[in-house]
């Protein structure tokens, strides 16, 4: 029944990045810059369940091509911003980890370009579009990451 | 879904809202996650900028003109997934205050002095059989603003990446019988008391280098038996 009991080594439990990690973690933030060939940019904010913006995030982006991260610090108002390859149609536009103060787990999310996308297959219907960026130029997107609320993001657990 | 197995899976995690801590009241979420096989965070290993590493990056002792103040320890440990196989080749990062109780960060208002040949982080790649080994002195505790009279047992901050995206993790190690397991929050988000002591470090003896630094070791299991490719 529970295949996990048969594992030898249980997980280290996970524990708040907290508030000072930013000096340390800087040697792999990437800039915030437009999109080459090829690449595409999504910007957004990130709000708490008072749909105020976390100063304090920390997001990290993964390409669906090449596998490379994108770590993105969040401004004192929310707002966030990765650049990272283009992907497979069928894959996400990228895959993506919130981390914060006051979030004991890491979160995983991903984002997609359409409402149809085969990713959202076994998304629930009503949290679909929590998922779904919205184009704004060129190879530019527009998508916001909610802890809490009626449209709280649909964070997924790869277990 | 099984109800106990999801019960038995979450005690191991810390709680996303837990009263204790009070800013989680607001960032947590409040609805599970959701289950999902996905064969590329299962498979595709996020690609950090390696490359920039050098030796000296796990030596935190090395970093300033001279000597940081403090106790000089040595943290090494071994990182494995749930089947105890070896994560080779992974970006081990780490974080901490000073001795002092003091982070080198502007938004660190603790009144305790800065020490100028200390900055506090330190990054490195495991070998092939998983294993990391940081030099550094030992961190402070330092007080926060959680609740009156809140201090933090004296911990240093682990970012994992893992062979594969799903099994990122952050963490914190602490110290062998730290005084204030029993008052802080964050160390008591994790439900599972079993749980709780495999993020405490231990001391070894065999690690301590005489006349020079006091060992202790730290191993680390991921997530991801099946959040890694089989074969891998
Ligand atoms: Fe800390």
């Amino acid at each position: 029944m529970n295949a996990k009991q048969n594992l030898p080594f249980e997980p280290t439990p996970s524990q708040t990045v907290g508030p000072f990690f930013h000096h340390a973690l800087h040697w792999a933030k990437s800039e915030d810059r437009a999109p080459d060939v090829g690449e595409l940019r999504v910007r957004g904010m990130i709000f708490d369940g008072d749909g105020v913006g976390i100063g304090d995030a920390m997001i990290e982006a993964m390409s669906a091509s090449d596998g490379k991260l994108s770590r993105a610090y969040s401004h004192a108002t929310g707002e966030f911003a990765f650049t990272v390859k283009r992907g497979a149609i069928n894959a996400p536009l990228a895959y993506v980890t919130v981390f914060a103060r006051g979030m004991l787990n890491h979160h995983f999310t991903f984002v997609v370009d359409r409402a149809d996308h085969e990713a959202l297959a076994n998304i629930p219907h009503e949290r679909r579009n929590t998922l779904v960026a919205k184009p704004i130029a060129l190879n530019e997107f527009e998508w916001s990451i909610r802890m809490q609320g009626e449209a709280e993001t649909a964070f997924i657990d790869y277990r | 879904m099984n109800y106990a197995f999801e019960l038995d899976a979450r005690k191991n995690w810390a709680k996303d809202v837990y009263a204790g801590y009070k800013s989680t009241k607001l960032r947590g979420p409040l609805r599970s996650a959701i289950r999902l096989h996905d064969s590329l965070a299962a498979s595709l290993p996020t690609q950090a900028p390696i490359a920039l590493i050098t030796a000296r990056d796990c030596d935190l002792t090395r970093h300033g003109a001279a000597e940081p103040q403090g106790q000089a320890i040595t943290v090494s440990g071994r990182v494995v997934d749930e089947d105890g196989r070896a994560v080779s080749d992974s970006l081990v990062e780490i974080w901490q205050c000073n001795a002092a109780g003091r982070y080198a960060h502007e938004k660190d208002d603790h009144d305790a002095p800065l020490d100028p040949n200390f900055s506090g982080w330190g990054k490195c790649l495991t070998d092939s059989d998983g294993r990391y080994r940081f030099k550094t002195i030992k961190p402070g505790a330092y007080p926060w603003g959680n609740h009156e009279n809140a201090w933090r047992p004296a911990h240093i901050h682990f970012s994992l990446f893992g062979n594969v995206y799903a099994q990122r993790l952050i963490t914190q190690m602490y110290f062998p019988d730290d005084p204030l397991f029993p008052f802080d929050p964050i160390f008591n988000s994790v439900p599972d008391a079993a749980a709780r002591q495999r993020m405490i470090s231990q001391f070894s003896m065999d690690e301590t280098i005489p006349g020079t630094s006091l060992g202790f070791t730290f191993d680390i299991v991921l997530r991801g038996r099946t959040a890694t490719p089989t074969g891998m």
